[in-house]
This record gives C-alpha cells, sequence and structure tokens, in this order.
C-alpha cells in the first residue's frame, strides 16, 4: 500500500512542484491530496486517512503553525508526522515547530532533501499507522 | 549597500533558481535595468525589525521557462495565471530567505502575500524611491532584475 500524503501550501505552484517532486523521489504514493490553508487542511484530516502532512507555515485563514496545535490537540491526528516546508527565517519560529514535532525544510528544496524527509519520518516509527 | 550584500543576495538568487527551476543565473551588472514595459514584475512587502520589500522584474522567456521548469509542463501549455504564480512564488521564496542574512536569524518578519504589479505600478513603487540593493542578473542572454528596499526610517532606528 501507497503512502497517503496530505500537502498543505496557498501557493497552487508550490503544491504541484512538490507533487510533482514525491512522484520523482521514488516513494511509493497512495493517495495524495491537497489543500490551501490549515482549515481545509483539517477537514481533509478529519475523512481521509493521512500518513504524513507537508505543511507550509504562512497561509491565509488559517497557519500552519495553528493547523499543527489544532493536529496535536487531536487524539486522531496528533501522531501524523508533519514536514513543514517554508520560507519561514526566524529561528526562533522554527525551533518552536521543532519542539512540536515536525521537521523543518526551507524553501526552495531539492526532490532529495524531501525523498529524505519522508523516508526519515516514516522509518522512525512516530507515523499513525 | 556594500558589495558583500549584493553577493549574498545574488547567491540567495542563483541558488534558488537552481533549485526550483534548473536555471543558472549570472550576474549582468554592466546592462541597463529592465524596462517594466518589457518584463513581468511581483513584488513582496515585510515588516519585522525593519520593514520594506523586495522586487523581481523577469523578462517573459526567462519566466516562462522558470514556470514551466517549476511545474513540469511544456511552456506551450502555460497559461497566464502559470507565469504569474510561479513569478510570485519565486519571489516569496527569495524574500524569505534574503530577509535572516539581512536581519540575523533570530529576527522575526511577516512576509505578506506576494503580487504581480502592471508595469505602470511596477514604474512607480519601484522607482520612487533609491533601493537598498538592486541587482542584475541574465539567464540565457534574458535579463532579470532584483530590487530590495528596506525603509530609511527603519535603517536610522
Amino acid at each position: 500500500m501507497g503512502i497517503n500524503i496530505l500537502i498543505v501550501d496557498d501557493s497552487s505552484v508550490m503544491r504541484t512542484m512538490i507533487l510533482k517532486t514525491l512522484r520523482m523521489s521514488g516513494l511509493s504514493l497512495g493517495d495524495v491530496y491537497g489543500a490551501s490553508n490549515g482549515v481545509e487542511g483539517l477537514e481533509i484530516l478529519s475523512r481521509q486517512w493521512t500518513d504524513l502532512v507537508i505543511l507550509d507555515i504562512n497561509m491565509p485563514v488559517m497557519n500552519g503553525e495553528d493547523m499543527m496545535i489544532r493536529m496535536k490537540e487531536n487524539p486522531e491526528t496528533r501522531d501524523i508526522p508533519v514536514i513543514i516546508i517554508s520560507t519561514e527565517g526566524s529561528k526562533t519560529r522554527i525551533e518552536g515547530l521543532v519542539k512540536m514535532g515536525a521537521t523543518f525544510i526551507r524553501k526552495p528544496f531539492t526532490p532529495e532533501i524531501i525523498r529524505d524527509a519522508i523516508n526519515q519520518r516514516l522509518s522512525t516509527g512516530d507515523n499513525h499507522g | 549597500m556594500g558589495d558583500s550584500k549584493k553577493k549574498e543576495l545574488r547567491k540567495i538568487v542563483s541558488d534558488s533558481m537552481e533549485k526550483l527551476a534548473f536555471m543558472f543565473f549570472a550576474s549582468d551588472a554592466l546592462r541597463e535595468p529592465v524596462l517594466f514595459q518589457d518584463a513581468v514584475t511581483a513584488e513582496v512587502t515585510y515588516t519585522g525589525v525593519f520593514s520594506g520589500r523586495l522586487a523581481l522584474v523577469m523578462a517573459e522567456p526567462v519566466l516562462k521557462e522558470l514556470a514551466a521548469n517549476m511545474l513540469g509542463i511544456d511552456s506551450e501549455e502555460l497559461e497566464l495565471n502559470h507565469l504569474h504564480d510561479a513569478l510570485m512564488e519565486t519571489v516569496n521564496i527569495i524574500c524569505g530567505n534574503w530577509l535572516p542574512i539581512e536581519g540575523g536569524d533570530e529576527a522575526v518578519f511577516h512576509i505578506g502575500s506576494p503580487r504581480v504589479l502592471s508595469p505602470s505600478e511596477a514604474e512607480a513603487v519601484l522607482t520612487g524611491q533609491i533601493p537598498s540593493i538592486l541587482e542584475k542578473m541574465s539567464v540565457d542572454e534574458e535579463p532579470c532584475d532584483i530590487y530590495f528596499f528596506r525603509d530609511e526610517a527603519d535603517k536610522l532606528a
């Protein structure tokens, strides 16, 4: 069975780029869902089994930080691994997200960086599968 | 703004373009700035320990290659929104990587939503004050200019 992934980013170009990268990565993909903000992302998580969330930080409606806090509050979603892919440059803000359990990748990224981060997160057994 | 800062900005642009689209930008300092009517312009504004804006002014052939490579589609399939979205994402990424160098990695900035400017708006916004950095680059002889503004009041604070 492939990995079900949710991509949450307000940029349709970035969602497409991440999907292209996932397809190039050699990972066994299942369903890949897209959302343009945290509210949409949580809504998808409530009805679709998801193995991993790839999350932007700065988004309208609900940002990635708030979405991750909401995920951690919910027993159904708190153990889903999160990879943050963002332009965020503040060390303090990045450290806060990493403390919550996220892996941080700065944009722009290479396919290798994404593939390695996903493999690392899914092999450490901290997913909810 | 010193040459070392220009060099650092140039490196961020080069690295970003290479990772985003496998394109290799080089300095093209001796030419005149690109005319706004001959290019597409996108900008982001930012606030934080200081505020200002960063803009990319890119010739359309470069932008088409950038968007096609970013999206993994043929350039003939590109629509105008693809070009605009690719340029806006690129300016956002460059600004996000540049501000920690300009302000230090402890500094917190809020980067606004990127937007595309019409040629007349670009002219008004980008020539109304002297940029802190104007970096002229090119790829395959097609130009791309980067304007970085850091508000004067903030610099004096």
